[in-house]
C-alpha cells in the first residue's frame, strides 16, 4: 500500500509540472502534426500501397516518433534535481530506488500514453482511413508503448544521473533521436529504403514500436512484418536491460 | 499558533578513532574522537575548511572514514537506509523543487520516509505549525521568499520527525526572530541536533555545548558559560565607510584581530587595558569609522580571542511579517587574523 502511496506521489509530481505547463504538452503536439500535416500530404504520392494511404501509414510511425521524443526527455527531472539539489533530499532517504525509477518512468508512460491517444484522435479529425482499433491492439499497442518507454526514458535518465548536464542531454537527445527516426520504418517503408538502410531498420527499436502500433490499429498490412512476437522480444529485452542498467546506477549513486 | 513537537526517542552519535582523507587532497581528520550526548543541542564552529562539512557528510553517511567507527546510540550503523530513517538533514540551501507546493513537497518526502497517511498529515501538521509556515501549504516554492524557502528548507528534513538532526547553516536568510521561533521548534523536539553555524550569537543563546574545530582538530567543546568564564575577552566592533580588508592594522601582540570588509573586529583579554596600538589605528581612521560597538564576556569575544574564527559579516535585520526576507548572512563571511602568530 505503502509503495502504491509512494509511486502516486512520483506521478502526482510530474502530472502537476504539466498541470502547471500545460504548454510542455502542446508543444509535443507541435512536430507530429507537423509531420502528419507537410510531409504527410508531401510523400503521399511517393509512397502508395493497395492496402491503404501513407497517411494510415504514417500516422502510427509519428506516434512512434513521438513516444521516442518524449521518452527521451525523462531524465530532464533528473538534471534539474540535481541543479536544484531535490535530488539529495529525495535519495537521502528510505525509498526503494527501483520503485522510484519504476514509478517516474510511469509517470512520462502515463502521459506518451495521453499523446499517443489524441494523436490517433487528431488522424481520426483528419480523416485518416483505415484506423480501426480493438481493445485487444489497444492493449498490445500500449505494450509496446509501455516496453520502449521504459527502455529509452531509462536510458536516458541513466546519462542525465551519469552525466548531471543538460547541455550533455540536450547532445543525447539529438545525437540518438534523429538517426533512430530515419533509419527506422517509422516514417518510410521498407520498399522506400536502400537496401543497407533497410537491414538498419530491420534492428532499430523503434521499427518495431511502429510496426506493433501500425499492426493493431491500422486495418492494412502495407507489406511489413506487423509487430510479431519477435518486436514484443526485442522491446523486452531492450527494456530490461535498460531499465536494469538504469537501476543499478541509481543505487549505487550517493548524495550529490 | 505556536505547538511544541511531540517527541520520540533520541540518540547519541560517537566518533571513534576516525581517520578521514579526501583522495586528492590533505588528510582531514586523523584519530579524531568525539561524542555527542543524547538530547544535546551542539553547535558546530569552524572556519571554512575545518572540517565541519566533512564531519556532517561522515555522521550521515555519505564519506566512509578511512579507519575508525561511528556509532550511534553505541551501534553502529551500516545501512544507508537506516541512516536516513534515523537522521534528518538540513542542508544550506534550500534544496526543494521550486515547482511544486510546499504541501506537495512534504508528501513527496514524507512518502519516501514511507510514512503512513496518518502520520504524515499529523507530522506535517505539527512542522508547519512549529515553523509558522501552515498558512504557505498550497503555495509553490518559487512564489515563496528566501526565509520562507528557508523555513520550508527545514520543514523538509524534519517531516519524519528524526532522532538525530543535523543543520549545515540552518539560519541562512533567515531574521532573527525567525530564527529563534525555528529553534524553539528544534528545542521542543528534544531531539540530538548538530548544528553547523558562522552565527556566535546564537550559538551562545541555544547550545548545549560549543565545539570548535580547526584544521581537522576538535580545539574546543564546552558549555559556552563555562567557555566564556575560562576565557574572558573584550571584544570590539568597529564600522568603517570604507572596504579596510586591505589595511592591516599593525596591532600589540595580545590583540587578536578579524576583518570582514568594512568591519574590524578586535579582541584582547584585558578588557580595562587601553591598547595604545589600537587606539592609534582608530584615530588615524576616524574620519572613515561609522559605528563602534563592545562587548565583553561573550562566546563571540572568546572565540575570537582564542582563536581565527570566522562568523556571520553582516547583522540581523530587524524581523519582517511573514517570516521573509533574507539577509544573507551566516554565510560565514570573513577573513580570520591573528597578529603574530
Amino acid at each position: 500500500m505503502n509503495t502504491l502511496r509512494f509511486g502516486y506521489q512520483i506521478c502526482k509530481r510530474t502530472w502537476k509540472k504539466l498541470y502547471y505547463r500545460p504548454i510542455h504538452l502542446v508543444f509535443s503536439f507541435v512536430q507530429p502534426i507537423f509531420w502528419l500535416t507537410i510531409f504527410g500530404f508531401l510523400f503521399e504520392r511517393s509512397f502508395q500501397f493497395p492496402e491503404g494511404s501513407y497517411l494510415a501509414y504514417l500516422l502510427p510511425g509519428v506516434c512512434a516518433m513521438t513516444v521516442i521524443q518524449s521518452s527521451s526527455q525523462a531524465g530532464i527531472l533528473f538534471i534539474k534535481d540535481f541543479q536544484t539539489g531535490f535530488f539529495g533530499r529525495y535519495n537521502f532517504t528510505p525509498a526503494s530506488r527501483f520503485s522510484f525509477l519504476f514509478f517516474k518512468i510511469f509517470a512520462d508512460f502515463s502521459r506518451i500514453f495521453v499523446q499517443v491517444v489524441l494523436l490517433f484522435i487528431i488522424g481520426w479529425c483528419m480523416g485518416i482511413e483505415g484506423i480501426s482499433i480493438s481493445f485487444k491492439g489497444l492493449l498490445l499497442s500500449t505494450a509496446g508503448i509501455f516496453m520502449f518507454t521504459y527502455f529509452y526514458a531509462a536510458l536516458s535518465s541513466f546519462i542525465a544521473i551519469r552525466m548531471k548536464v543538460s547541455e550533455l542531454m540536450a547532445t543525447f537527445i539529438n545525437l540518438f533521436n534523429l538517426p533512430i527516426i530515419f533509419t527506422s520504418t517509422a516514417l518510410v517503408p521498407n520498399k522506400g529504403l536502400p537496401s543497407w538502410l533497410e537491414t538498419i531498420a530491420q534492428y532499430n527499436p523503434l521499427s518495431h514500436l511502429s510496426q506493433i502500433i501500425r499492426g493493431n490499429t491500422i486495418n492494412a498490412d502495407f507489406g511489413q512484418n506487423a509487430g510479431g512476437t519477435e518486436s514484443y522480444i526485442i522491446l523486452a529485452v531492450l527494456m530490461l536491460i535498460s531499465f536494469g542498467g538504469c537501476f543499478l546506477y541509481l543505487k549505487k549513486v550517493n548524495y550529490q | 499558533m505556536w505547538v511544541p513537537l511531540s517527541t520520540t526517542t533520541t540518540m547519541s552519535v560517537e566518533l571513534h578513532d576516525i581517520s578521514f582523507k579526501y583522495q586528492k587532497g590533505p588528510s582531514i581528520f586523523d584519530g579524531f574522537n568525539l561524542k555527542f550526548d543524547t538530547g544535546g543541542f551542539f553547535f558546530i564552529l569552524g572556519s571554512n575548511g575545518s572540517g565541519k562539512s566533512t564531519l556532517l557528510n561522515l555522521i550521515l553517511g555519505w564519506l566512509n572514514p578511512s579507519s575508525g567507527t561511528i556509532s550511534y546510540q553505541g551501534k553502529e550503523i551500516n545501512s544507508k537506509k537506516q541512516l536516513a530513517s534515523l537522521i534528518g538533514y538540513v542542508p544550506q540551501d534550500p534544496s526543494v523543487d521550486p515547482e511544486m507546493s510546499v504541501s506537495d513537497i512534504l508528501d513527496f518526502i514524507g512518502s519516501c520516509h514511507h510514512l503512513s497517511t496518518d502520520q504524515l498529515v499529523q507530522n506535517k501538521k505539527q512542522i508547519t505549525e512549529a515553523l509558522d509556515i501552515q498558512d504557505l501549504l498550497d503555495k509553490r516554492i518559487k512564489f515563496l521568499s528566501g526565509g520562507q524557502r528557508q523555513k520550508v528548507n527545514i520543514a523538509v528534513g524534519l517531516i519524519h520527525l528524526p532522532e538525530i538532526i543535523l543543520l549545515d547553516e540552518p539560519f541562512t536568510g533567515l531574521d532573527y526572530y525567525t530564527s529563534v521561533k525555528v529553534l524553539t521548534a528544534l528545542v521542543n523536539m528534544k531531539k540530538t541536533v548538530l548544528c553547523v553555524t558562522h552565527d556566535i550569537d546564537i550559538a551562545e543563546q541555544y547550545a548545549t555545548e560549543v565545539l570548535v574545530l580547526k584544521n581537522g582538530q576538535l580545539i574546543e567543546k564546552d558549555r559556552p558559560s563555562e567557555l566564556i568564564k575560562n576565557h574572558s575577552f573584550f571584544l570590539q566592533e568597529i564600522d568603517f565607510n570604507i572596504d579596510i580588508s586591505s589595511q592591516l592594522p599593525n596591532l600589540d601582540e595580545s590583540v587578536r584581530y578579524m576583518i570582514q570588509q568594512n568591519r574590524l573586529i578586535l579582541s584582547y583579554p584585558n578588557k580595562n587595558a587601553s591598547v595604545e596600538s589600537v587606539e592609534n589605528f582608530k584615530e588615524a581612521h576616524k574620519s572613515y569609522i561609522i559605528k563602534e560597538s563592545s562587548a565583553s564576556d561573550t562566546l563571540k569575544s572568546t572565540i575570537v580571542g582564542l582563536h581565527d574564527i570566522s562568523f556571520s559579516a553582516a547583522p540581523k535585520k530587524k524581523a519582517k511579517k511573514g517570516g521573509g526576507g533574507g539577509d544573507g548572512s551566516g554565510g560565514g563571511g570573513g577573513q580570520g587574523k591573528r597578529k603574530n602568530k
